[in-house]
């Protein structure tokens, strides 16, 4: 038991002694300049999406509307990007926050939530909109096409 | 008997050898190595240590139950010397090379493993996100026939402790290439950022521990090609720095994809040992078949995943924000 602890303990030191020098680090993130940017970034990923890039006010999120009614999500993670196709059903969240940005929670435990940041009021209704489709139980089954 | 010292000696070089990590650091900030850091993802590796480190001390009593067991049980009486050791420690990086290929390939035993993984950055502090549930998965059994073949489990265990601790090294950028005979014999840092890449041309490759000839012999060796670099991380990466996110977030995947409707028991089956990416309806893809859609998408012309340029302007509708 003494070892686990120690273990443990070297462990927490660790963290300790990492945090100020972290903390000191380069705090830059990724952020995506224009919409083919973002697109580029979404098809590091999904090679062979094309659509229309919806980029976010901050430059960390982005919708891209693909061919055939699909809708991709990029989300900025630290300094790196993740991406994912959005299916009906897969959603169990959207909504609008106070400071204008949407937040929304997936069926996911490795990706539980997002936030996304539209350029404008029209553009956040429209994003609302489109995601509620995609929300569990309100989503239409199969409505949606997965991007493989 | 002295065996339990060396395998003491071990614990300590490895918790000696942590250090290294923040050296790493500090010679990246100043622009002396190359090696990327972020704040969360390395607190991150930070808390999947502590949680690791937890559950394979409170359940280390299966693996070493078995190993007892197995060596009451034992064929030979191998006896403590270093040509023995020597031994032992080519049929456990063999061992480690099988466990390692098999944690892989079948999504159950990937559950465990993917959490190391699971960052998208590749330094010295990747090492220590590690698995919490390897004690449980199963496949640590992998470790009993060398102790049932009669080597001493005090040997094994030390074996295994030096494996592990000559993996600390090969999770850098720092170094670029080993002289050609070290490349060809041993793991590398070059070998190793080819196994964290998620790229299609790089999944399921250098499972090797210690030894590339396991590799190289059984068909699993892939060389990193300066100009194909690599994205680390999975194929579908993880959206959060939870440590406990991050160590359960392939059971949960698991879970959703077996309690499907509408499926087929072979189906759940196949979500539950198939291969990663295996999906019923085609819509994800395992290793085989992203290989064969990036292999196409060369053929045909179009971009890899990692030298993607955005299409001409025409092709495009963009909306900037």
């Amino acid at each position: 038991m003494s070892d686990l602890l120690i273990a443990i303990g070297a462990n927490v030191a660790l963290g300790m002694l990492l945090l100020p020098l972290l903390l000191r680090s380069r705090t830059d993130e990724a952020r995506a300049r224009t919409a083919a940017e973002a697109l580029q970034i979404y098809r590091r990923h999904f090679p062979d999406a094309l659509g229309t890039v919806l980029l976010g006010h901050d430059g960390r999120s982005a919708l891209i509307e693909l061919g055939g009614g699909g809708l991709g999500l990029l989300q900025r993670e630290g300094r790196r990007w993740n991406a994912r196709a959005l299916s009906a059903g897969e959603l169990t969240d959207v909504r609008a926050a106070r400071d204008g940005s949407i937040l929304v929670r997936f069926a996911d435990f490795g990706w539980p939530r997002a936030r996304l940041v539209p350029p404008d009021d029209r553009a956040r209704e429209a994003w609302l909109g489109r995601l509620q489709h995609l929300v569990r139980g309100r989503a239409r089954a199969g409505a949606e096409p997965r991007h493989a | 008997m002295p065996e339990p010292r060396y395998v003491a000696l071990a614990s300590l070089v490895q918790l000696a050898i942590l250090l290294l990590i923040p050296l790493e650091l500090v010679l990246a900030r100043r622009g002396l190595v190359r090696a990327e850091y972020e704040l969360r993802d390395t607190l991150a590796n930070v808390g999947v240590s502590i949680g690791s480190i937890f559950f394979w001390g409170t359940l280390s009593w299966i693996l070493l139950g078995a190993v007892t067991y197995a060596y009451g049980h034992r064929l030979f009486n191998v006896p403590f010397t270093a040509a023995s050791f020597a031994l032992a420690f080519v049929l456990e990086d063999c061992r480690y090379y099988w466990w390692h290929r098999v944690s892989h390939r079948s999504r159950w035993f990937w559950a465990s493993h993917v959490v190391h993984h699971s960052s998208q950055h590749f330094n010295l502090s990747t090492n220590l996100r590690q698995s919490w549930t390897s004690q449980f998965s199963g496949l640590i059994l992998l470790s009993v026939p060398l102790a049932w073949l009669g080597f001493n489990p005090a040997l094994v265990g030390l074996a295994f402790s030096l494996n592990l601790i000559y993996q600390f090294w090969i999770h850098t950028e720092m170094v670029d290439r080993m002289p050609r005979w070290f490349e060809w014999l041993l793991n590398t840092p070059s070998h190793h950022r080819v196994h964290h890449a998620s790229n299609p041309r790089y999944l399921d490759a250098n499972y090797a521990g210690v030894f590339m000839i396991w590799d190289r012999m059984f068909g699993t060796f892939v060389p990193e090609q300066t100009d194909e670099p690599p994205h680390y991380g999975l194929v579908k990466n993880l959206g959060t720095f939870n440590p406990i996110r991050i160590a359960l977030a392939e059971y949960f995947a698991i879970g959703h994809d077996v309690l499907r409707r509408d499926l087929r028991f072979w189906h759940r089956l196949a979500y539950f040992f198939g291969p990663p990416g295996w999906s019923h309806d085609g819509s994800r893809g395992t290793t085989a078949q992203l290989r064969a859609r990036e292999a196409e998408r060369r053929r045909s012309g179009g971009q890899s995943l990692s030298g993607v340029q955005p299409r001409t302007a025409d092709s495009l509708a963009l909306t900037v924000g």
